[in-house]
């Protein structure tokens, strides 16, 4: 009878690990047709229509639109103007052109980024992140859209 | 001893069948997953609204004389954008594609035929299936010294590759 138990036991033990084995494959099999439906490079799934925005090549060219808009036909770039200091964030005339987009459904936020050195070296200023774009100006200056 | 010999015989066997089951779980699982197709059009989508955008705008100044050239060659030629598919699985291979660049009252796009076809097909989200991908970009560039607002459209179809 003893021995008998232990037998049982054992034999419990590797219809319950057969088993165990069988709905882990079931399983995988399972996320494997799940996940294979959605299966595509953007993270999509199909025919969902795309709303892009404005893509960072866009976002890109609309950073340099800005940087290249002239207040008068006669007057700088703003660009020039930043990097004179005759600009700063504060005095920067894109505010009402920033209002434009947005009643256009274009929502942007336009930065200039100062004493880029010292700001970097105490951790104000991180990488670009996603959907942001920015360019030197010079050693210290950087202009930034995020959009 | 005989029948520790027995028992051991049977575990073998019992350890095979498990292997076996195990290794047609692991094939079948990945074989689904690669069989199913890569939908790649989001991609190929945005790889081509970005060709356009720099097509005609250089440092976010509108390039005039590209919109002239296309009156003339059109888009493809413009914008050495080859938009004919070559895989067989279409009739008409250079269907399958529609790009639209759109700058105030100026409009250059690719086969105005397709889009009648195509782009009502971009509005119906809540089919989900075997409709085309759509990539809409909306921005701001400057043109005659003045912001423009500037609509591009790509619609790609491939549908057939891509049905499920």
């Amino acid at each position: 009878m003893h021995f008998k138990r232990g037998q049982i036991g054992e034999t419990a033990t590797w219809i319950v690990a057969t088993i165990a084995i069988l709905i882990i494959t079931f399983v995988f099999i399972y996320a494997s047709s799940f996940i294979s439906v959605g299966k595509s490079l953007e993270g999509t799934s199909f025919g969902i229509k795309v709303d892009e925005g404005k893509g960072i090549i866009g976002t890109q060219q609309m950073l340099f639109a800005m940087l290249n808009y002239k207040e008068l036909p006669d007057a700088s770039p703003i660009k020039d103007n930043i990097i004179s200091g005759e600009y700063n964030l504060v005095t920067i005339p894109l505010g009402p052109r920033l209002t434009e987009f947005s009643d256009s459904g274009v929502n942007c936020n336009f930065f200039i980024l100062e004493n880029l050195v010292a700001q970097r070296n105490s951790g104000v200023i991180g990488e670009t992140k996603l959907g942001e774009v920015s360019v030197s100006l010079t050693d210290e200056k950087k202009a930034r859209l995020k959009c | 001893m005989i029948n520790k010999i027995g028992g051991d015989r049977l575990l073998a066997i019992y350890w095979f069948i498990m292997f076996v089951i195990v290794i047609i779980g692991l094939v079948s699982g990945v074989s689904i997953f690669f069989s199913k197709p890569l939908d790649i059009r989001e991609a190929e989508g945005n790889i081509l609204a970005d060709k356009l955008t720099n097509c005609f705008i250089n440092k976010g100044i509108y390039l005039s004389s590209f919109m002239d050239r296309f009156d003339s060659e059109g888009l493809e030629a413009v914008c050495g954008l080859v938009l004919e598919d070559k895989t067989g699985y279409y009739e008409n291979g250079n269907e399958q594609y529609y790009i639209e660049f759109k700058i105030g009252d100026k409009i250059a796009s690719s086969n105005d035929a397709v889009k009648s076809k195509l782009h009502g097909l971009c509005e119906q989200e809540d089919l989900r299936k075997n409709i085309p991908i759509c990539v809409n970009r909306n921005f701001f560039v400057l043109k005659d010294d003045k912001f423009e607002k500037v609509e591009i459209l790509v619609i790609v179809d491939k549908v057939k590759q891509n049905a499920l």
